[in-house]
């Protein structure tokens, strides 16, 4: 398919998965971390996995994977090669199975810091998981442990087998911190909504209504003290001694951002303005 | 052509009808001093409709000041609409009304585009906190401070807005596929400053009482009285004259002369001596007119004044000469429903003016915060660690279209913004 090796830098799991799709049994994806690197053989719906030359393991595949995405400012490339020989020898893993790694590894950096592991389903936990069930543990002893990979707890999480805790204080913080951001995001939206130039709007909106109150005013007809008119707020516009009230954004009248229309009071039968 | 022919047709009918002007004309008692003006007549249905008189006789009051309408230079009279509270005068939009519209509408792309701005500009941050921290409390503390920013934004408006929103645009810079966001959301600032520009302008346009009286007089040939006050003193006596003029008041000619003897600009003086053409026109005096109202074009050739010469020379059975006046008068059909001549008025010489001014402060601002922000998140964060989901952000409603790159998704989301607003307006202006 392609004649010269292709380059560029991932950087989100969508693009990764996208690559990782495209992988066939004619090319090589090689993915590149600092002086590390992932060579991924496609061959029959499989993939061999290798790096610097040795075989690569499930366990070892997630646990480089996971201290690749946990390390902050890494810039991780891949280069696609056109195969010349067959694969390498090593470990059929699935082309699904990698692809539910990937997956599962998008919520890597939701583990906390410190963490309890609470046991859901315990027929189908390895035993090293059960071990460390019902404590409190530090992520960084997960990663050093060399029978599990942080990347199985993502999995085991996404099953409904286990559930990850937060023990530690900011850890326990961060979401009431999102929840809080999450707020804060969805006030401003409805503020943009309200006019961004209130006055100009809401006397505008007055200078529109201004010849039919002073119509009225004219004939002696009844005016209602909240008229049927609505400023950018939703408020209903005041009609008070011969003025066009609007609350403003705090939707109290008398409070200094109340804005005011002085109507006309002409002395002749002519009043209407254009 | 067609309006050729409309002149042509005009010229003919106002042959016949001419002569019947002298005997029938409102506007050619002027000397009789015993016409009932049109503010008269507008005084009695407001004294009647106070009263609560029986409307058979209010009726009989429209259709009467109706009549004096037709045989004044008067267009429209907006006010018997509002004392009715009925559509009873078809009375086009003037240019103070078109402004307001525009500002409602421009008021919809501020909105519109704010609104967007927020979203896009809340996904950029989310999504660079992502990438720059690895902790979750890192990052979500760095999203508080930046949504904190943004409501800081859009709570003081003005510069703190152009330059927050232009740090959040440049940091899509952190990754390529992004980059068309931030274009997306310098595009809507660009958009949003210069709505504001507009609407600070057509709003000081409006806030002008002078442009209130042009336009007033441009759309009824009349205005309150209460318009001319601010106006400098000869400039206020020529537009009250002429306004009682145009009311069928009887102006005596000497009242004209006078202010021809000071010292005035000739626009004005076109103005005068068309009014003087009027009064001799409407008093059978049509040659003398005819004189006047040539003066008054070599002075300042106003529609009005060659819609009299149409006129005049149409009346003198000079149907060549009318059409020539007729013709340059294609914008202005509605002339030609009048059977006598036009007093001119300040409406006539000045014209609207809206006087639109470029934020340049606002538009360096944006330029320099923009560019300040590529730089650092292009140079300072080139390497980045590969994006995790953020488990609450992810759930916000369309992240995920920024997240996944998804260009229609993101501009989907921008025009439901512009939706959004323009639903809401419609609610808050239904009862308008």
């Amino acid at each position: 398919m392609f004649s010269e090796p292709v380059k560029g830098t991932i950087t989100d799991f969508e693009q990764f998965l996208n690559l990782l799709n495209f992988l066939g049994d004619d090319v090589l994806f090689k993915l590149n971390c600092d002086n590390d690197h992932i060579v991924f053989c496609s061959n029959e719906g499989k993939v061999i996995l290798t790096s610097n030359g040795n075989p690569l393991t499930e366990l070892e595949f997630k646990k480089k994977l996971t201290s690749w995405i946990l390390s902050e400012n890494k810039n991780i490339t891949f280069t696609i090669i056109p195969v010349l020989e067959n694969c390498p020898e090593g470990t059929h893993i699935e082309k699904s199975r990698v692809t539910e790694i990937i997956e599962a590894s998008k919520f890597l950096r939701a583990i906390p810091e410190k963490l309890h592991i609470r046991i859901l389903d315990e027929k189908n936990i390895p035993d090293t998981i059960k071990n460390l069930a019902n404590q409190k543990i530090s992520r960084n002893i997960l990663i050093n442990v060399s029978q599990i990979s942080l990347i199985d707890l993502c999995l085991l999480e996404n099953k409904g087998v286990i559930e990850i805790k937060k023990v530690g204080l900011s850890d326990k913080l961060a979401p009431v911190i999102a929840v809080l951001s999450a707020i804060i995001v969805i006030i401003s939206g409805i503020l943009a909504i309200f006019p961004f130039k209130d006055k100009i709007l809401t006397l505008t909106i007055m200078d529109s209504l201004t010849n039919k109150i002073v119509a009225k005013e004219i004939t002696g007809k009844y005016i209602p003290e909240k008229l049927n008119a609505m400023d950018g707020y939703f408020n209903h516009i005041i009609y008070k001694q011969g003025k066009l009230i609007s609350p403003g954004k705090d939707r109290k009248i008398g409070t200094p951002d109340d804005i005011t229309l002085k109507l006309p009071k002409p002395k002749s039968s002519i009043f209407v303005i254009p | 052509m067609k309006r050729v022919k409309f002149a042509l047709i005009a010229a003919v009918i106002t042959i016949f009808i001419t002569p019947l002007l002298f005997i029938e004309s409102s506007y050619g008692k002027i000397e009789t001093n015993n016409q009932t003006t049109i503010e008269e007549q507008l005084g009695k249905i407001e004294q009647d409709l106070k009263s609560g008189v029986p409307n058979n006789k209010i009726v009989a009051e429209i259709k009467q000041i109706r009549k004096l309408k037709k045989n004044s230079p008067i267009f429209y009279i907006p006010e018997i609409n509002y004392l009715l509270d009925k559509k009873i005068e078809n009375i086009p939009p003037s240019s103070m009304e078109k402004l307001r519209e525009r500002i409602f509408q421009l008021d919809i792309l501020i909105s519109g585009a704010t609104l967007a701005l927020a979203l896009i500009g809340s996904f950029s941050l989310i999504y660079l906190a992502d990438k720059l921290f690895s902790s979750e409390f890192k990052r979500n503390f760095s999203i508080l401070l930046g949504a904190i920013l943004i409501l800081f934004a859009l709570c003081f408006k003005g510069y703190p807005f152009y330059a927050i929103f232009s740090l959040l645009a440049g940091v899509s810079f952190i990754s390529k596929k992004k980059i068309p966001f931030s274009f997306l959301m310098f595009v809507l600032i660009i958009l949003h400053i210069a709505g504001v520009s507009l609407t600070e302008s057509y709003f000081r346009s409006l806030s002008s009482e002078k442009n209130i009286t042009i336009s007033k007089l441009q759309r009824d040939n009349y205005a309150p009285y209460f318009l001319f006050s601010s106006l400098p003193p000869t400039e206020r006596e020529i537009a009250n004259l002429s306004n009682k003029q145009a009311l069928l008041y009887p102006i005596p000619i000497n009242e004209w002369e006078n202010i021809l003897k000071k010292n005035i600009p000739p626009e004005f003086k076109a103005i005068v001596i068309n009014n003087i053409g009027c009064y001799l026109f409407a008093n059978n005096k049509v040659k003398e007119a005819l004189s006047f109202f040539e003066n008054a074009e070599k002075l300042y050739p106003a529609p009005k004044i060659k819609y009299n010469l149409f006129l005049t020379y149409t009346s003198l059975l000079q149907p060549k000469k009318a059409e020539y006046y007729a013709e340059q008068l294609k914008e202005y059909n509605h002339f030609f429903d009048k059977q006598v001549p036009l007093s001119a008025n300040l409406g006539d010489i000045r014209t609207v003016k809206t006087s639109i001014s470029i934020p340049y402060g606002k538009i360096a601002i944006v330029v320099i915060c923009f560019l300040i922000s590529v730089i650092s998140v292009s140079k300072l964060f080139k390497k980045h660690s590969l994006i995790s989901i953020n488990p609450i952000f992810s759930r916000l409603p369309g992240y995920n279209f920024y997240y996944k790159n998804n260009y229609p998704g993101i501009i989907i989301l921008s025009f439901s913004s512009f939706l959004t607003v323009y639903i809401v307006r419609l609610l808050c202006l239904a009862n308008l």
